[in-house]
């Protein structure tokens, strides 16, 4: 693990991310287009009730709208680039100003859900494959099953109704104090682990019964050493594998949490904007999420090199 | 080939989604029979389940909704499978270029978030029973190119290929005879998995307001109609709740099932487990 | 006193399935002790079972395990793991995992110290130095990962490791199994000079009676759980007793002397066949079925996989190629095959340009070829039943069946002729796959490769992974067809004894060249190349077989 094998994609990754912020770039401009509705008509139905047709034609050659697609693209990721997609049409303020002030929220309801989902994971994963098929192992997979098939709404309403509305322990909405995060937390992990806890389960069983195990254990290593170094990081590896993926689906999952609970995120705010036809900020959410889930997938990608050493080193010298 | 066992685990769910499917034909009442003098009753003869805010037969509403809800995930399921499937058999197949377009706009497609494409397909195009619809399926047809092409690519290296070719054996011949039998079984496991994820997705477009639209009965419209009274009537909010999760849980319960009988490599599981 | 000794051993599935059936062996200070059985024998279970490291889903019974005195047996966990790698130290046949793939082997090797010794670092630094240097390896190598160091190196590495701390028993389970003959030849000599260097003893399992012959002191013979056969290794070769013992000692093909068939019993009457086939092979005595010249295939990243081989096949002959993992004879046999396209060369079949050929011509001279597979599991879609995978060239074709079998055409009627042909039951047509043994499987292989009466069929490894007594029926088989049927083959192996059993003439393959090439006639001819001599040595003649 030098440095030197680390680098060695990096060229690829740049190239990567380059190409896939055209293509999200490319996307929303698209989405726009082609979507059904007049942005022009939804723009001005704002403030006033009757608008005339030469208001409209006036509006859009205003914005550029008759001018052809690659030249209104051009213009498009040049606002990008600068960080600029207009104002939203809501609050008349910067779209990247918006964001930029609900994606804290957003982050801190992932971190959040992200840190408990590992504990849990590590936790009922952990047992299930410790006491595997035993009453336990069977519980967590019914932990599982139903985590995985109960509406995360649903479950966080009635959590609101138990937690808030008739034990008053938690607030039931917003995130003005730490205690407001717990509630869409737990909501969010309890549909996001399950996966998790049986590709852990699974893993570890399947990692105990390496052949390198035994080979460890026949040179009498002990047993702590064999799991916390060779079981554990075998398994860890499918673990982080699937991770890249399914934090797409932790983001998706904030959008309804958001909504549910009232947290000012960046999915409340875009599920707003889509009621409201607010397109910059439909095509700043598409890309801002877009190359947030880049970056995860980065990270994902080197824990990956970090923990499987034949990823970066296999080929480059090989004996 | 294989003695097929009765599993009564399994019958009971299929039987659970037909009856769900013939739904509107088993309500006792109009589901959109608004009648504001028996509003927000409990259970009683004449309503089984009690009466939502507007006096409306809440049984019938559940049954109704079902074919809304898990009609519109079958049908959308199926057009991803017919769409998906076809295309990862070509890709995984003939390889090349064509593969590595296919494989591209799969990876793309892979790198949003489900949820997040469908909410903003469907905000943008509006609600309604076909747009929900296309929602569904621009998210759920890469699934089943990826399981498809994995196993072409998986099964395409086998050695007892090589006698086919040797033979003469023609690519149409040695796709319809090999490969086909080869996908059936872990895209079934893949589909009945997908049912209930795509009807807890249904459910939760219709809760944030951009599914089916009222009045037509869908259970995520119904259990957020049911929110404001909760405190009054929570049946109006836990029985849409509990069909959504028995369903779910059914569904994936089975998919859990066809995935062991369909030994699929552990990578395509654990892909399978994340992606549906 | 013996060091070893284990009483009524048993070992059975969680569910009760026997798979050992209480036996009885010892291990004497100092000796060399092979355990020799066919796959499922039980006995690389008992091996595991003697420290306890077997799977949690079987179960260990015995009356006793005693080692240097000390009871085995009623040891907890905890002091069990002070005698692993300590007392008794195991090397496995999978190299490949004797050493975790996420750390350095340096790593491991400090670890296994760590775990038995309290010193410093740099003591353990020098301790693993000198272990690795005394089996001739650089000690630099250890630097690395297990997967950058070659299957030689590794299990050399895996041998010094677990020999550092002079255990009094080193068990090895199939240890050379997974290596070329080379390697092997490198780490049963090691393995021998460390017992005459530390004098312990050695537990040795394996499948192969001529490294038992080399070797070892004393034998156990197992089959099925029991052991059927012991005494010292002269009088198990010499005088066998038991009638399996026979037959695995008569499951090797001989060098040097000439035998028709292999003498393994049950077997069935000669094959009888209708019609001999009508091919040119009758009219033109001789003419080459095929023919190449300079092959030459080079893969993407460099490798000549093949570089520069000629060839030729004779009419109803068999042409054997002996060659190493990595040799470049499967890909020869996939180049002849047209399954693979050459860089350079050309390719006869009889008087087709074979390399110029494309499209119809192409496939249709595809189908007077036929391939046999090394892996028998691999051979076939274990979705269809084996009647479908049997016909499937046939059906390809448009036949509906060989010239040479004269039950008309009904499809299921030809098919079951043809597992007759191959000594298996017509019941055999609706089973899947996984249903037959390795064994079958290669028989339902080869009459699937007959029934398109091709012009000549490569085998390509056909017995390797076949028990040695299952290899020999299939041996037999294969003769008795070219016999009845007049076919030509091209034989591929790694194994000397069978491709000289088999073959007319022989050709010796090494890194994609042909380093030698004669008749079978010549192959203890002074001027053998000096690899073709190392081989012969390896595949040198057990003492019951040299007449």
């Amino acid at each position: 693990m030098r440095p030197a094998t680390w680098l060695v994609p990096l060229g690829k990754w740049v190239a990567q991310g380059i190409g896939f912020f055209f293509v999200l770039t490319i996307i929303s401009f698209l989405i726009v287009q082609l979507a059904p509705g007049d942005a022009v008509l939804s723009m001005l139905r704002i403030d006033t009730v009757a608008v005339t047709q030469d208001e409209i034609e006036a509006l859009r050659n205003e914005l550029g709208l008759n001018d052809p697609a690659w030249q209104q693209y051009v213009r498009f990721l040049g606002g990008v680039l600068q960080g600029d997609f207009g104002a939203s049409l809501m609050t008349g303020k910067s779209v990247m100003g918006e964001l930029s002030k609900a994606f804290p929220y957003t982050l801190m309801l992932a971190g959040a859900t992200m840190a408990v989902v590992i504990v849990i994971t590590f936790v009922l994963g952990g047992l299930a494959a410790r006491f595997r098929g035993s009453l336990v192992d069977k519980g967590v997979a019914a932990f599982c099953t139903a985590g995985a098939a109960v509406p995360t709404f649903w479950l966080g309403l009635l959590l609101i109704d138990l937690f808030a509305v008739r034990l008053h322990i938690l607030p039931s909405s917003g995130m003005a104090t730490a205690a407001g995060l717990v509630l869409p937390t737990v909501a969010l992990a309890i549909a996001i682990a399950p996966p998790y806890i049986k590709i852990l389960r699974n893993s570890l069983i399947e990692a105990s019964g390496r052949e390198f195990v035994r080979a460890a254990r026949a040179r009498g290593v002990t047993e702590s050493v064999i799991f916390g170094k060779h079981t554990l990081r075998d398994s860890l590896i499918p673990l982080v594998t699937i991770l890249g993926v399914s934090l797409g689906s932790l983001l998706g999952g904030t959008v309804i949490v958001e909504v549910t609970f009232g947290i000012p995120g960046v999915g409340k705010l875009a599920v707003e904007a889509l009621a409201r036809r607010d397109y910059g900020v439909i095509q700043a959410f598409i890309i801002v999420v877009g190359m947030a889930i880049f970056v995860i997938n980065l990270l994902v990608d080197l824990s990956y090199r970090a923990l499987d050493p034949s990823i970066s080193l296999k080929g480059a010298e090989r004996a | 080939m294989t003695k097929l066992k009765i599993d009564w685990g399994v019958a009971a769910v299929l039987l659970l989604l037909g009856v769900l499917m013939i739904g509107p034909l088993l309500a006792p009442q109009d589901p959109e029979l608004v009648d504001l003098a028996v509003r927000l009753q409990g259970p009683s003869s004449a309503h089984l389940l009690g009466t939502d805010n507007l006096g409306r037969d809440i049984l019938s509403r559940v049954l109704t909704g079902a074919q809304v809800t898990v009609g519109l995930s079958l049908l959308a399921l199926s057009l991803a499978i017919l769409i998906g499937v076809p295309l990862g058999l070509v890709s995984g197949w003939i390889g090349g270029r064509f593969d590595w377009v296919i494989m591209r706009i799969v990876d793309t497609f892979i790198a949003l978030p489900d949820y997040i494409v469908a909410i903003v397909l469907s905000g943008l195009l509006g609600p309604g029973f076909v747009n929900m619809l296309i929602a569904i399926l621009a998210v759920k047809w890469v699934g089943y190119t990826r399981l498809v092409r994995s196993l072409v690519l998986q099964e395409k290296t086998r050695d007892y290929l090589m006698i086919s070719k040797l033979a003469g054996g023609s690519n149409s011949r040695i796709l319809r005879q090999h490969m086909v039998p080869h996908i059936v079984g872990p895209t079934l496991a893949l589909a009945t998995m997908d049912i209930g994820k795509v009807i807890l997705l249904v459910a939760s477009l219709s809760f944030i307001g951009m599914g089916v639209q009222p009045p037509s009965p869908e259970w995520g419209a119904m259990l957020n109609d049911g929110r404001a009274y909760f405190a009054q009537a929570p049946e109006l909010m836990v029985i849409p709740g509990l069909a959504i999760f028995i369903v779910v849980a059914s569904a994936s319960w089975l998919g859990d099932q066809l995935m062991k009988r369909f030994t699929i490599s552990p990578e395509d599981e654990r892909m399978t487990s994340v992606l549906a | 006193m013996s060091l070893l000794e284990v009483r009524n051993l048993r070992i059975s599935t969680r569910r009760g399935l026997p798979l050992v059936k209480g036996i009885d062996f010892t291990v004497e200070q100092g000796e060399w002790f092979a355990l020799i059985g066919e796959s499922g024998s039980g006995k690389s279970i008992t091996a595991n079972s003697i420290t306890d490291l077997l799977n949690a889903s079987l179960t260990r019974q015995a009356d006793a395990i005693s080692f240097d005195g000390a009871d085995l047996l009623g040891r907890g966990r905890q002091p069990l793991r002070k005698v692993r790698g300590e007392q008794i130290a195991y090397v496995f046949q999978d190299y490949q995992s004797a050493f975790t793939p996420y750390y350095t082997v340096s790593n491991q090797m400090h670890e296994m110290l760590k775990a038995h010794r309290s010193m410093s670092a740099d003591k353990r630094r020098a301790m693993i130095e000198a272990g690795v240097e005394a089996v001739g390896l650089d000690p630099r190598l250890i630097k690395r990962y297990p997967f950058q160091v070659s299957g030689g190196q590794l299990q050399r590495l895996a041998l010094a490791s677990a020999v550092l701390l002079k255990p009094k028993l080193l068990i090895a389970d199939e240890p050379t199994t997974a290596l070329d003959s080379w390697s092997a030849s490198v780490v049963l000599d090691e393995l021998a000079s460390i017992r005459a260097a530390t004098g312990c003893s050695i537990l040795f399992i394996t499948h192969d009676l001529r490294i038992m012959n080399r070797y070892a002191d004393r034998v156990a013979i197992m089959q099925k759980g029991e052991i059927v056969e012991r005494g010292s290794k002269d009088q198990v070769v010499l005088r066998p007793q038991h009638p399996y013992t026979r037959d695995l000692l008569a499951s090797t093909p001989p060098l040097r002397s000439d035998v028709q068939r292999l003498p393994v019993q049950g077997e069935s009457a000669r094959i009888q066949v209708k019609a001999r086939p009508q091919t040119p092979t009758d009219t033109v005595a001789d003419e080459p079925v095929l023919r190449a010249q300079d092959l030459v295939k080079v893969y993407g990243n460099g490798t000549r996989a093949v570089d520069g081989v000629s060839l030729m096949l004779p009419a109803g002959s068999c042409l054997g190629l002996v060659g190493e993992s990595g040799s470049g004879k499967s890909t020869l046999a996939r180049c002849l095959l047209s399954l693979e396209r050459i860089d350079s060369g050309d390719i006869w079949l009889r008087d087709q340009h074979l390399n110029q050929l494309s499209g119809l011509a192409l496939r249709s001279a595809r189908q007077q070829m036929q391939l046999v597979l090394q892996n028998p599991n691999a051979s076939f879609n274990e979705r269809l039943p084996i009647r479908a995978s049997l016909m499937e060239p046939l059906e390809c074709i448009g036949r509906s069946s060989p010239g040479f079998l004269s039950v008309g055409d009904d499809p299921r009627k030809v098919a079951a002729a043809l597992l007759d042909l191959v000594q298996l039951p017509a019941e055999y047509l609706d089973k899947l796959p996984n249903h037959l043994s390795g064994g079958e499987k290669q028989r339902v292989s080869i009459a699937r490769a007959i029934s398109t009466e091709p012009s000549f069929i490569v085998l390509d490894e056909p017995t390797a992974s076949l028990d040695v007594s299952t290899q020999a029926r299939v041996l037999n088989l294969l003769k008795d067809l070219q016999d009845a049927l007049g076919l030509s083959y091209l034989f591929i192996s790694h194994d000397l004894s069978s491709v000289h059993f088999i073959s007319q003439h022989l050709i010796v393959m090494k890194d994609g060249i042909v380093v030698d090439d004669f008749d079978r006639t010549e192959l203890f001819d002074s001027d053998r190349h000096a690899y073709t001599k190392q081989l012969i040595d390896l595949f040198e003649d057990l003492p019951s077989q040299v007449a």
